[in-house]
């Protein structure tokens, strides 16, 4: 049971990652790659949020308002201050960007935070026991619920919601979508904001399994590899994208080497490109475009 | 008849060096279909997206001229802006979404409490009903042309504007298709700017007609008066028999020069 409780987690974290990582791209044909330094400072945002009045007692609610926050207020600034700029350049121009932006909070972390090792703990944790010995954390239970409930509000919203389908015609003709009444920059900026947050809850995730620093940015990589795995404009493959590097990793940490762990990912993206650069369920046209 | 749209001496230039329109003026009245037709590379497509706010998307400027809806100056305006303002194009190329159902295509534009309801287009078209749940990508290019009026219709326009309607449909389905088009004017006395290359197809449903060669309108008149004129008739028309097995290159352009410019 600890194997499945772990690989669930672990799934739930990069799935979050691989999500927002494949809005982007469907939205606006942008890689992120500062999508892990967002998660991590998300984590950071959130747990300074929880103990700001409290005390050095978290304040779960506290802590849940500043993430929302700061994920309204950073997808917004993203796109507006930075995206907007890059939109109808060449690719390459919008992944340099995101890969200033990595720079900047990876400093951001260091200079705010001081790039302290943290370990969220929202201090409503007596563990669960399930059969076998393992454990698993009321915060676990309530990542993996919001995790399923992040996708079935993804779901709900892009197949029953006027905004949603807007949304879904502007990833695939903004300038149609544009004659047809919808502000585009608002449509993109939503989909920095979702992004923003699923990469938010992602690192509260993390930093509530493991814990968040400069290095656990490298999480945004596993979480490339699972959006790449899956098909880079699949949010079903991003799910089972995670699933895979989740699984590989735990095996590797048991039955190999915890360092090669690391390392993982790389060789996953690297067998990944060289066997079906499209992903399990992406389409062969839209990986051309990167 | 007052003038819905007036464009006054525009000129377009694209990437700052290729102008690509020159001195382009055209009025189209309230309630009337209106067609601009010419060849390839006449201008016209460029005329009618500097008219939809699309030029800068392609790297292309008006540097000169003036673009008034109702008398209101709407050069420079974004395309989304101008279709609140009741300004909406179907293009030529890429007119519906093609990862969306028909369904959800119109719903994509419907907006609530209109006059123009999504049943009323399924009575246009009884077809889309029908093809509701498909993609539209899956559609022939008759039904992607009706869905894309569709869906232009329920943006509730003051000014549409069609791209090369026919562009690809066999000749029946045009026929049907201009017909539908032209009771649809009448019956919600909707403004229509049609850009056509197929001339005969487009005069045909027009009240009036703009041709365009070379970035320059060359003619203008009643469509009734074009469709007999001899000029248009031998250019655009299928010819009044005089230019059989001859190039069009060889005749034509000096004839058009020494008439229309001269």
């Amino acid at each position: 049971m600890e194997f499945v409780a772990t690989v669930v987690i672990l799934t739930c974290t990069y799935a979050l990652l691989a999500a927002g990582i494949v809005i982007l791209y469907k939205a606006g044909r942008v890689v992120n790659f500062a999508h892990g330094e967002i998660a991590i400072v998300g984590g950071y945002v959130f747990y300074s949020s929880g103990m700001m009045f409290s005390g050095g007692e978290m304040s779960p609610w506290l802590a849940v308002l500043g993430a929302i926050v700061f994920s309204v207020i950073m997808g917004a600034f993203i796109y507006a201050t930075m995206m907007r700029r890059v939109v109808g350049e060449p690719f390459y121009v919008a992944i340099l960007v995101t890969v200033g932006i990595a720079i900047v909070l990876k400093s951001a972390i260091i200079v705010i935070w001081r790039a302290q090792h943290l370990t969220i703990d929202v201090g409503i944790a007596p563990a669960i026991r399930l059969a076998g010995g393992a454990t698993l954390s009321y915060m676990d239970v309530a990542s993996v619920a919001l995790t399923i409930a992040f996708f079935i509000a993804l779901y709900l919203f892009f197949t029953f919601t006027r905004l949603g389908v807007q949304f879904r015609g502007t990833a695939e003709n903004p300038l149609l979508a544009s004659q047809r009444g919808v502000n585009v920059n608002l449509v993109l900026s939503l989909a920095w904001i979702i992004a923003v947050l699923a990469a938010t809850l992602s690192g509260v995730l993390y930093g509530g399994r493991a814990f968040l620093s400069t290095e656990s940015v490298t999480i945004g990589l596993a979480g490339l590899t699972a959006a790449l795995v899956g098909g880079l404009d699949s949010l079903r493959g991003a799910v089972i994208g995670a699933f895979v590097v989740a699984l590989a990793q735990y095996l590797t940490v048991r039955l190999i080497d915890p360092v090669l762990s690391e390392a993982l990912p790389f060789l996953i993206l690297l067998v990944v490109m060289s066997i079906r650069p499209w992903g399990l369920f992406g389409t062969v046209e839209e990986l051309d475009r990167v | 008849m007052t003038a819905l749209l007036e464009v006054r001496q525009l000129e377009v230039v694209y990437n700052r060096v290729a102008t690509a329109i020159q001195g382009v003026s055209l009025e189209v009245p309230e309630g009337s279909i209106v067609a601009l037709v010419g060849t390839n590379g006449a201008g016209k497509t460029t005329t009618m997206r500097a008219i939809s706010g699309f030029l800068p998307s392609e790297d292309a400027e008006i540097t000169d001229g003036e673009i008034t809806l109702r008398g209101e100056r709407i050069n420079g305006r974004m395309p989304h802006q101008l279709a609140k303002a009741g300004v909406i194009l179907v293009p030529e190329r890429d007119k519906v979404f093609s990862t969306l159902s028909v369904q959800e295509n119109l719903a994509f534009a419907g907006r609530e409490g209109g006059a123009i309801t999504i049943e009323r287009i399924h009575g246009y078209f009884p077809l889309l009903r029908e093809r509701g749940t498909q993609l539209a990508g899956y559609l022939s290019g008759g039904e992607k042309q009706m869905l894309a009026i569709g869906m232009a219709l329920l943006c509730r326009p003051t000014l549409l504007l069609i791209d090369e309607m026919s562009m690809g449909l066999a000749p029946i389905v045009i026929k049907d298709l201009m017909e539908k088009l032209q009771q649809i004017s009448r019956e919600l006395n909707l403004t229509v700017l049609l850009v056509e290359q197929n001339a005969k197809a487009a005069l045909s449903i027009a009240d009036h007609g703009y041709v365009m060669e070379s970035g320059r309108v060359v003619f203008t008149g009643k469509a009734a008066e074009l469709m007999t004129h001899p000029d248009v008739r031998e250019f655009y028309l299928g010819g009044a028999g005089q230019a059989e097995n001859k190039s069009y290159r060889d005749i034509k352009q000096y004839r058009r020069k020494r008439r229309w410019w001269g």
